[in-house]
């Protein structure tokens, strides 16, 4: 991320950055939005072949955090434009996954190698937006977590309960979203 | 008893505690407005309403004719070279590529035709070869649309394509609300008025058209889709009112249009600024979805607001006149709301809906903290060239002999003095009104939420 010293932007602890994981070369991380709405089809086999319905949405590129570190407050964000005398940001990227996609699948990925990615990565690991950062703001609504490497699956979370059989993705599901 | 003295008031009111008249003004105020705090204007009086029958009613909606081979998760051999393989190409985003179709490249903006797609275990491979011998650059992630195609002499057809549609769905709801009042209660009269009726069997029934004006629009902004229809065997939404009866029926209730957006739309979130970078993100997200028309921009006062000042606020010499208003006889009135704006793409029109200024119903919501981008004039294109209201709203006939003559709300009557239809020997009056009724939006893909107050 960006650091603006002059504003404070994304002035992090040197220890709370050290522990952050860097993206290598050609890795792809996985992500599960928790933003779905379920599929109330009263047909169980349409409802089966698309569990939950999920709407495009915006991961807040910009937060505010506290630094579990340094203890202090502090701004971040994935800053894609600002005033280079104030270090006021004007603009933060506007990251809404799948966007390119006509429907959403619920799940996204980041790459190594690309910059962006990177970047944005280094962010979603530290926002309260995402649900397994260790004493998130409650207050603000958790939109993804990371599905992490070393589960073999992962149950996507069914915002209400339905009477339904839960769908479990596997590893080599996700490489068909 | 006789007394010598001068008739006073202390001498009156002491004769008999209600010998006095009490002055109490006829008229009962409305500090609550709540009728007026229920109003959606149907977003801006374009209501269209549609009979129905079955418990779901759908709507499909086509697919993107204009493909993209998303390599998210692929493999990418060779390159920067004029030949390039991309391995393990989910099917679902490159099962429709076949051979002499051209792919745009993002990388320079290069063309490549597509030579060969072979299918292993629903992954594709692709070999892609650049259309003028130069070398092309393909990162894994990258998104590539397959933007023309192109043939040779005395070539063969290609593969027929099946473009196919969408479904969504709503259900609609049973909306309920009962007046009933004794004999005794009924026949008194009170010292105030509603409607010009000392009754208070009048202002029951008033509250109760407002009560029911609130619950189904407010149904039409918020509501979630049970997961419960009237068909299911077991369901899982039970009516548990036994106030007249058993109870027992299943319940199943209507999706608003905020859920509307959440399950099929965009949701964006300023996290409380707004600057141009907030209309940019908005259009943005209408062009990813290849909404072609203006907008209705609607939301709550507070929502607004920030709109306004920011708006009001430019800088620009170019927009330093529309800064402010002035009543154009004195200066006395300034007029900060901007009404309409046109930028980029799209044309705005602001409008702000009394229902999200309610204190109450949605305030603490992202419903109240944001403006909802809808088509404007409630419109959306259907195919063979003509156009359909946007938002509708499905409804059962109520099927009563009692009611209102456009069928939406009826009325069941009971009771020994029920003036309308009197039933039974108990005396009492009751009057139910109900309606069954549910939102349908034919392309809430062209909705966006805009959070811009935390």
């Amino acid at each position: 991320m960006l650091v603006l010293k002059e504003s404070g932007i994304n002035a992090i602890s040197k220890e709370y950055l050290d522990s952050l994981r860097k993206l290598e070369e050609g890795e792809t991380v996985y992500f599960q939005l928790l933003t779905g709405i379920p599929n109330n089809d009263p047909d169980l086999t349409e409802r089966a072949k698309r569990p939950i319905n999920y709407g495009h949405v915006q991961i807040p590129a910009m937060d505010t955090i506290k630094d579990p570190f340094s203890k202090q407050t502090v701004r971040i964000g994935v800053v894609e434009d600002y005033d280079v005398r104030t270090g006021e940001v004007s603009k933060y990227k506007c990251y809404v996954p799948n966007q390119h996609l006509p429907q959403n699948p619920g799940i996204f990925s980041l790459r190594g190698g690309n910059l962006d990615d990177e970047e944005l990565f280094e962010y979603l690991q530290i926002t309260n937006y995402n649900r397994d950062v260790p004493n998130r703001d409650g207050k603000k609504e958790a939109l993804f977590y990371e599905i992490k490497k070393n589960e073999n699956t992962h149950k996507p979370v069914i915002v209400t309960p339905i009477q339904l059989k839960k769908h479990t993705v596997k590893e080599k599901d996700l490489a068909e979203v | 008893m006789a007394t010598l003295g001068v008739i006073n008031k202390r001498y009156v009111s002491a004769l008999d505690p209600i010998l006095d008249t009490r002055e109490i003004n006829k008229n009962v105020a409305d500090v609550q407005n709540n009728d007026f705090f229920a109003d959606i204007l149907w977003v801006n009086n374009k209501k269209k309403v549609i009979e129905t029958g079955q418990p779901i009613y759908n709507t499909f909606y086509n697919e993107d004719i204009v493909k993209v081979v998303d390599t998210t998760g692929a493999t990418v051999t060779n390159s920067g070279t004029p030949l390039v393989t991309i391995t393990g190409v989910a099917a679902a985003y490159s099962g429709y590529t076949q051979p002499q179709d051209i792919l745009m490249l993002v990388t320079g903006a290069r063309s490549a035709i597509v030579q060969s797609v072979v299918n292993s275990s629903g992954l594709d491979t692709l070999i892609v070869k650049s259309v003028d011998g130069g070398n092309i650059a393909i990162t894994a992630g990258d998104v590539l649309s397959l933007y023309s195609c192109a043939y040779g002499e005395q070539s063969n057809a290609g593969q027929n394509v099946r473009y196919g549609v969408n479904r969504q769905f709503n259900k609609w709801q049973i909306f309920r609300k009962t007046c009933e009042i004794s004999d005794v209660q009924k026949a008194a009269t009170i010292e105030v008025e509603f409607d010009g009726q000392p009754y208070y069997t009048f202002k029951d029934m008033i509250d109760k058209k407002i009560a029911m004006k609130i619950a189904v629009n407010a149904a039409f902004v918020g509501g979630t889709m049970s997961d419960t229809t009237f068909s299911d065997a077991n369901p899982r939404l039970i009516d548990q009112n036994t106030a007249f009866g058993t109870g027992g029926g299943a319940v199943q209730t209507t999706q608003g249009f905020n859920k509307y957006i959440e399950a099929y739309g965009t949701t964006l979130n300023t996290n409380g600024t707004v600057s141009f970078g907030t209309f940019d993100d908005a259009q943005d997200n209408l062009l990813a979805k290849r909404y072609n028309g203006d907008t209705w921009v609607v939301g709550s006062t507070k929502a607004r607001r920030k709109v306004d000042v920011f708006l009001k606020n430019l800088g620009s010499s170019n927009v330093s006149s529309v800064r402010l208003t002035g009543d154009v006889s004195g200066a006395n009135s300034l007029d900060f709301i901007v009404e309409q704006f046109t930028y980029g793409r799209y044309t705005h029109f602001f409008i702000t809906m009394p229902m999200l200024d309610d204190k109450s119903l949605f305030a603490n919501t992202v419903i109240a903290k944001s403006l909802y981008y809808l088509p404007k004039d409630n419109v959306v294109k259907v195919y063979g060239g003509s156009q359909e209201p946007s938002m509708m709203v499905r409804y059962v006939p109520h099927g009563s002999p009692f009611g209102s003559y456009d069928a939406l709300i009826g009325e069941t009557h009971d009771g020994a003095l029920n003036p309308v239809n009197p039933v039974g020997t108990q005396l009492f009056a009751l009057t139910d009104y109900f309606t069954k009724q549910g939102l349908e939006w034919l392309d809430p893909q062209h909705g966006v939420r805009q959070q811009i107050i935390n």
